[in-house]
């Protein structure tokens, strides 16, 4: 009876073993994608798959999840492909982390890659995502624009593109604290937000916020002259332009002033990314500074006061300057996605199809090239400064993370623990430090 | 095969489920943890080796030692809030009364509803917009800055964490007071002993034991803490409230430097290594004190 025992320990600890083992192997033997395929043998590929494809599919779209950008709406986006392949379902999933490139990672490091991305990423990721530049769909005269890696790479295709140097403001406001005409410089804005302090002081003059968007909103005003006549970015990078020479400085300043003179809210360093939208909406706040995404919220919350929209004033009050723009709703394939062929046959639909990409202008009020859509008012003033703009400046620095740190120092000037130039000293010190 | 072989073998393979666990769970990762962090490793592309070069950038990155000096602070005013208020609260519930049974569960609750959804609710508290200004706002006073201002965050941060722990605690203590025999407590009093005394002399010698595995579990969990920080705060404003955790996975997974995320990941396990010996012996020699 013992040996009996005995054995079956034995052979019930052999047998938990090698279920473990098994059970951590990795058995994954589906395609992955080849970035060094050939245009045409590309092409084939996609078309076979998709002809092929009918056994029930669900891709897993990791996706922006915005207040603009819902789930439903990324499912509505691709419901005309879906339809067209019923034997596909989309599952949208927003990301946990602290945006899709983050996110990304994590389940790259998880293995559990999603089939099909769509948001912001960096050259970072590049080597994990299908090299489009194998697809005549994704090279020739499209809609958007293409996210481009080193050695001619394409890892992402946006069927738009976005401005963001932007200020809403609210004209009832403006115009009863004496403003007639919109501030070109940082010190006509200045001396705008401190009439309308003096009109009412229980109106916010200036929306500034915490969370992200203090970087988005710094990164908005500074962007067009930090990306003027020379790139900045690029001399901050290499160390041969110290922040505090850059063209960051007088925002940083300027954010020092308004906060010196209760211009802004005392909580701005708190105030999340939704409050913001609200809080101008409502009446709140006078001033906002936000990319044309905003412009479909603000339509949405029916404000009770006239918005309107103007660009960004520059420290020389220059007009029409170039935009700080970016590729809107972008699209990207991993290469170790479960269904490559499928997912590049649906970014192909998102990125290139007439309806696909008005939809992806329509949302977020973006441009695209031979996309004209019926606006709001507040759209048809961001079109009027797009098309007054002297370009598109779009920002990939080669410190990953920069645009984001932008935001930690000020944040710190928002609560007081710095002024301007230890907010620049900060920025200064984690450049050097995480320069490669 | 002998009976001693055939015993060993049967050991061995029972053992060996859980030794695979450890391995592939614990071992393996601290050890790729540890080569990672003598790589520059993005987490996508090539892992280069940069010798010490993470670990010196540990020694000047102002991010890190900010967070280090506000993990500090929580340890400290952490581990004592959540000892102190864990030791009190077990000291009025010990009487095991009806009406003290529903105050062991309110204060164990928290527990278990976790960090994650207590910690979005006193978000939804303690924000420019929450329910505690939007009040004040509605009663004509000015809002309070629990979360937009540096030290008021900080302070958030910690009573939110000791408000939501000390009931795991406060069980800990419970168990501890109910194992003190009755007989030494009578003998105090028939001795004349007043209730500072009784507890001074008596109780708190024989609480040793559950005060350092107490004081040891609360300076790791302090040590540790991340999903209170990302939920309440999200490490602001300026970087304020971030801590040591929080800061291993913003510059690994934010800032894709994977590399030198595990070298932080590697010191504060060293950290918790020392501090968790030296509890131990702390609490070794406090047993020894109360036996002799």
């Amino acid at each position: 009876m013992r040996t009996a025992k005995r054995s079956i320990a034995i052979l019930t600890g052999a047998v938990l073993s090698v279920g473990f083992m098994a059970g951590c192997s990795d058995d994954k033997t589906e395609g992955s994608g080849d970035a060094s395929a050939t245009a045409t043998a590309a092409e084939e590929t996609t078309e076979a798959a998709t002809e092929e494809a009918t056994e029930p599919v669900t891709l897993r779209m990791l996706a922006n999840v915005t207040p603009v950008l819902t789930e439903e709406w990324y499912q509505e986006w691709a419901q005309p492909w879906l339809d067209a392949h019923p034997n596909v379902t989309l599952e949208v999933d927003g990301p946990t982390a602290e945006g899709v490139e983050q996110q990304f990672q994590q389940e790259i490091a998880a293995q559990d890659v999603p089939d099909i991305i769509s948001g912001g990423m960096g050259k970072t990721t590049a080597s994990q995502l299908v090299d489009l530049s194998a697809y005549d769909w994704a090279t020739g005269d499209i809609p958007g624009t293409t996210y481009n890696g080193d050695n001619g790479v394409i890892f992402g295709i946006a069927p738009a593109v976005q401005i963001q140097s932007l200020v809403y403001y609210n004209e009832d406001v403006w115009t009863a604290a004496g403003i007639t005409e919109q501030p070109k410089s940082l010190d006509e804005f200045t001396e705008a937000l401190r009439a309308i302090k003096a009109y009412d002081s229980s109106i916010i003059p200036l929306l500034l916020s915490g969370e992200w968007t203090t970087q988005a909103e710094v990164n908005e005003m500074a962007v067009p002259s930090v990306m003027g006549s020379t790139d900045q970015l690029a001399a901050i990078a290499d160390g041969s332009l110290q922040v505090a020479d850059s063209a960051y400085a007088p925002y940083f300043e300027a954010v020092e002033t308004w906060v010196a003179e209760g211009l802004v809210s005392p909580d701005a360093a708190a105030i999340t990314y939704d409050d913001s939208l609200s809080m101008f909406s409502t009446g709140e706040a006078a001033t906002y500074v936000m990319g044309a995404w905003a412009v479909s919220t603000i339509n949405e919350l029916n404000t009770t006061f006239t918005a309107k929209v103007m660009e960004t004033p520059t420290p020389e009050g220059t007009t029409g300057h170039a935009q700080y723009g970016n590729p809107a709703v972008g699209v990207y394939v991993p290469k170790d996605g479960a269904n490559v062929d499928l997912a590049l046959d649906l970014a192909k639909y998102l990125t290139t199809d007439t309806e696909a990409v008005t939809k992806a202008c329509v949302v977020e009020g973006n441009f695209a090239k031979g996309v004209t859509y019926e606006s709001t008012p507040l759209g048809e003033e961001v079109n009027a400064i797009y098309g007054a703009a002297s370009g598109l400046v779009a920002v990939d620095t080669a410190l990953p993370g920069f645009m984001d740190q932008v935001g930690v120092p000020v944040q710190s000037i928002l609560t007081g623990d710095f002024t301007a130039a230890q907010a620049l000293d900060e920025l200064q010190s984690w450049v050097d430090q995480n320069r490669g | 095969m002998g009976r001693r072989a055939a015993e060993k073998i049967a050991d061995i393979s029972m053992l060996s489920p859980a030794v695979l666990l450890v391995v592939v769970f614990c071992v393996i990762p601290l050890g790729l943890a540890i080569y990672l962090s003598f790589t520059d490793w993005n987490g996508f592309d090539e892992a280069n080796m940069v010798g010490w070069a993470n670990y010196k950038r540990i020694g000047s990155d102002r991010d890190v030692h900010r967070a280090a000096i506000f993990t500090g602070l929580i340890a400290i005013f952490g581990t004592l809030g959540l000892n102190v208020f864990g030791l009190g609260t077990a000291m009025l519930l010990n009487r095991n009364t009806r009406v003290n049974r529903f105050m062991r569960f309110l204060a164990f609750s928290p527990f278990v509803l976790g960090a994650v959804v207590l910690g979005f609710l006193w978000n939804a508290i303690l924000g420019p917009r929450g329910a505690i200004n939007t009040l004040l706002k509605t009663w004509g006073y000015g809002s309070i800055p629990f979360l937009s201002q540096s030290t008021p965050a900080k302070i958030s941060v910690i009573c939110v964490i000791i408000w939501a722990s000390y009931g795991f605690h406060a069980v800990l203590y419970l168990a501890g007071l109910q194992t003190i025999d009755q007989s030494l407590i009578e003998a105090a009093v028939v001795d004349g002993a007043n209730r500072w005394q009784i507890f001074r002399r008596v109780k708190l010698p024989v609480l040793a034991p559950t005060i350092t595995v107490n004081l040891t579990l609360a300076m790791i969990g302090m040590l540790k803490v991340y999903e209170w920080v990302l939920t309440i705060t999200k490490g602001g404003p300026g970087g304020r409230t971030q801590t040591i955790a929080y800061e291993i996975l913003s510059v690994a997974f934010d800032n894709s430097w994977l590399g030198y995320g595990c070298a932080q990941g590697v010191v504060l396990m060293v950290i918790l290594v020392v501090l968790s010996v030296a509890i131990q012996i702390a609490r070794r020699k406090s047993e020894e004190d109360v036996a002799a």
